[in-house]
């Protein structure tokens, strides 16, 4: 009984920063965590900061939120959509292979064209940021939703003791 | 001090055809002893000296990218020395740069110093790339301010309509100092972006113009487009008007 109480404490301080996260964690060094087939997983970059005011020679002035994951066999299309703001400009997702001002980004996503998250190396760390378009208004910013359709790591789903 | 920077940047200028100048005779190579750059490097890439310029020029400096791993082609500039201040202003055309997005990107100048402080070497610099759609390009600059997240200010700055475009820098060194752009304006006194942070680290010691640091998603698309440079010229604070 011992045995199962300390990772099932573990599980809870996890969970419980997972939750806190969601309100105070966004940048590098607090990331939010993403899994396999999140589903609509809401943010505010308006209320967010620029933690990254370049990615690599792209410029991206505009605040961001970032999650990460480490790679487990990923093949996935996340999505993001505008729920409120980014007036004049585009809700935008980057994938970077590290959450440094100098990585060029892998790929992106726009509303309504999925970005592919895929051929990663297992075990490494990635991670993806939502923002606006860097090639729209420096303040572009918004509301949205994100969603993950396919492999990220795997996530737990469910866990019992019975 | 001033002087020599001055006339450097009027042969600069030469070198890339300046309207009525004796010098206005197209060098083979744009480093010296031909040209009057300080020297070149082109690795995975090609620099040529094409004619005509732009805006009445004879000539004009053409870039590009030609490896898909690495890649480099551009000019130094070895006149500045721990500059406190500096100003550049060029013409460049990246109209060749056609669905240019925001996963391509490729460094177009940078002023430098030769000691980098907070792990940044690039006191200022300027890069071009694309949005999302690859519908229109934007350039980013960026410079070392301590204090700011990365220790970086930075902006992008639209580009619109055809090039060739007219980009003028002016950096000042300070625990308040200042970086003023200019980009197809030539009002000195209403920058097209103002940034403002502790530059005080850092100096300029030499500048490179053409094309650098390109982005894995811009070799990936953008092999062997010309990007063209022209009228470089760098005083240290006096306002760049055009030729």
């Amino acid at each position: 009984m011992k045995k199962l109480q300390k990772p099932l404490l573990a599980l809870g301080l996890v969970c419980g920063l997972g939750v806190a996260g969601q309100v105070l964690a966004q940048d590098c060094a607090t990331p939010l965590p993403i899994h396999s087939n999140d589903q609509n997983l809401p943010g505010d970059t308006c209320a967010a900061g620029n933690p990254l005011p370049t990615y690599g020679g792209t410029g991206s002035p505009q605040n961001e939120i970032v999650y990460s994951f480490t790679a487990q066999g990923a093949d996935a299309d996340v999505s993001i959509t505008a729920t409120g703001g980014y007036a004049g400009t585009t809700a935008a997702l980057f994938l970077l292979p590290a959450c440094t001002a100098a990585s060029d980004p892998i790929a992106f996503g726009a509303a309504g064209v999925p970005m592919h998250v895929g051929s990663l190396t297992d075990g490494s760390v990635y991670f993806i940021t939502a923002t606006a378009d860097p090639g729209g208004p420096n303040a572009g910013c918004g509301q949205y939703t994100v969603s993950v359709a396919g492999t990220l790591p795997v996530s737990l789903q469910n866990f019992s003791v019975e | 001090m001033n002087t020599k920077m001055k006339v450097l940047s009027l042969a600069l200028v030469g070198l890339c055809g300046y309207a009525g100048s004796a010098m206005a005779v197209c060098p083979t190579d744009p480093a010296q002893p031909t040209g009057a750059w300080s020297s070149k490097s082109v690795l995975g890439g090609a620099l040529t000296v094409s004619t005509p310029g732009y805006e009445t020029t004879e000539c004009k400096l053409d870039a590009s990218i030609t490896s898909a791993t690495f890649g480099s082609a551009y000019v130094r500039d070895d006149s500045p020395a721990s500059e406190p201040h500096y100003r550049a202003r060029f013409l460049v055309d990246t109209d060749a740069l056609t669905g240019l997005n925001s996963l391509q990107s490729v460094r177009l100048l940078s002023a430098n110093t030769e000691t980098p402080y907070l792990s940044i070497g690039e006191t200022v610099r300027v890069s071009v790339f694309g949005n999302l759609a690859g519908t229109a390009q934007s350039l980013a600059i960026a410079a070392g301010c301590e204090g700011a997240t990365s220790n970086l200010c930075s902006t992008n700055v639209p580009l619109t309509g055809t090039s060739p475009h007219v980009v003028q820098i002016e950096w000042i060194k300070g625990t308040t100092g200042t970086i003023n752009i200019w980009v197809d304006n030539g009002v000195e006194g209403t920058p097209t972006a103002t940034l403002p942070g502790n530059t005080n680290g850092w100096v300029v010691d030499y500048a490179v113009l053409g094309l650098s640091t390109s982005s894995p998603g811009y070799r990936a698309s953008q092999l062997n487009k010309v990007v063209s440079f022209d009228q470089f010229d760098s005083r240290r604070t006096t306002f760049i008007p055009s030729p």
